[in-house]
């Protein structure tokens, strides 16, 4: 088992390092800087932890772990930060609606957790970054939700790299909910059947990203924008429900 | 603090859209400036009302009652509840097409509205509970005596209206708020 664990963490980090090194190469890092900048500092803890497991006494590395572990709870929200921007980008409003609604859900998850952290930092630090992560999961699950129902309905058009980026995280993230949430269920047993399942989804998610993120992919741009066509077409189709409600109740009276 | 049903439900919701998102064509980016461009595609396109006419009159069933025959008595009363239902998918198969037409539309307005836009999800969703209504009618009961119940339906409404003309007017004008020429009280 431990052997698989290694193997799992080993493949886990080349994936990162792969594609970073793909949207290095490929000159795109700046294109999606949330997204790349959560990698980037995914694979720095990584390099952290490691350093201090083996220079630092047990309880330095607990710190250091659940600190870790804090920050890249917050960064991950700029990953569904980026898959808004990227997809409502030819769409002003919403894109500014959407940044105002997702300032402020970021904004009082993390206001709640400070709120949690005051007291005994050190010690609160662990079931704070627990509930700070869930938490924020759950708010991301519903974001996810609104922008994936969103480019259902309208058939919004999405390039390879937004859609690699929406299909990874939102597959990992409605996992880690799913899994969370039937470990709290079902408490300490399912434990392993957790973490196996959690890190199975998280690897799914960078092979999904390492294919998607190979190359730059640019977002179809909509053809051209309607202008203040909206109300017109709105009316139209209004009427046009009308016509066909009124149309099957009369019809059937003799 | 979170409902555990409720965070599964979350979970499982987005990996169905996502299934949904993945399996969508990448071509159905349509050139919606035809239908912009076209009004006509507005309009609605059912069958004439003659022909349901046609179809719901009892004649048909009159003359095949009389042939004393209740094998074609049964399947005309059934060749009618096919037609019947056949004739309501289509009117839900128009409405599908509006709502695709103006979702299509509208997805790159710049002025689009979320309250115009939910009115208009109300407006489709009371026309398919009309339309799932009159489909279990005729299911259940046949055309027939659907159009025949719709008609009583309507006598009562008329009677249920006369009699509230009535009580209006044995009340008096002076009790019943009246309504001025600008629209206010």
């Amino acid at each position: 088992m431990r052997l698989m664990d290694n193997a799992l963490w080993w493949v886990g980090n080349l994936l990162i390092v792969l594609v970073l090194y793909r949207a290095w190469r490929g000159k795109f890092l700046t294109r999606y800087p949330y997204f790349f900048g959560y990698l980037g500092l995914v694979a720095c803890f990584v390099v952290v932890r490691v350093y201090l497991r083996a220079e630092t006494t047990t309880r330095a590395f607990g710190i250091g772990y659940w600190i870790s572990e804090f920050l890249s709870a917050i960064a991950g929200f700029g990953i569904t930060w980026q898959i808004y921007a990227t997809i409502l980008a030819p769409y002003r409003g919403a894109c500014r609606m959407a940044r105002a609604v997702l300032g402020v859900l970021c904004t009082l998850v993390l206001v709640n957790a400070i709120m949690e952290l005051t007291g005994n930092v050190v010690q609160n630090l662990g079931p704070t970054t627990v509930e700070l992560e869930r938490n924020l999961r759950f708010v991301q699950t519903l974001l996810l939700l609104a922008i994936t129902g969103l480019t259902v309905h309208y058939r919004l058009p999405l390039g390879r790299n937004v859609r690699s980026m929406l299909a990874g995280y939102g597959f990992y993230i409605g996992c880690v909910v799913i899994v969370l949430s039937l470990r709290s269920q079902w408490g300490q047993d399912f434990e392993r059947g957790k973490d196996l399942l959690q890190r199975s989804a998280y690897l799914t998610s960078l092979a999904v990203w390492c294919v998607g993120m190979w190359s730059y992919s640019r977002n179809p741009v909509p053809e051209t924008l309607i202008e203040a066509d909206y109300n017109r077409i709105s009316e139209q189709t209004s009427r046009a429900f009308g016509r066909l409600r009124e149309h099957v109740t009369q019809s059937w009276r003799p | 603090m979170m409902n555990f049903a409720f965070v599964i439900a979350g979970g499982v919701a987005l990996l169905f859209f996502l299934w949904l998102v993945l399996r969508r064509n990448a071509s159905d980016t349509a050139a919606h400036h035809d239908y912009v461009a076209n009004p006509s595609a507005y309009w609605v396109r059912l069958p004439p009302r003659a022909l349901l006419d046609r179809f719901l009159s009892p004649e048909d069933v009159e003359y095949a009652a009389e042939l004393n025959s209740p094998a074609l008595l049964r399947r005309v009363v059934r060749e009618r509840r096919r037609l019947a239902a056949a004739w309501l998918r289509q009117t839900r198969r128009e409405a599908g097409r509006l709502f695709l037409l103006h979702v299509r539309t509208v997805r790159q307005a710049e002025g689009l509205r979320p309250a115009a836009e939910v009115n208009l999800v109300f407006a489709a969703a009371s026309f398919l509970v009309v339309y799932a209504v009159m489909m279990t009618a005729v299911g259940l009961y046949g055309p027939l005596h659907t159009r025949r119940f719709l008609e009583s339906l309507q006598s009562l409404a008329n009677i249920l209206s006369n009699l509230g003309g009535r009580i209006a007017e044995s009340i008096g004008p002076a009790l019943v708020p009246q309504l001025d020429g600008r629209g206010g009280r």
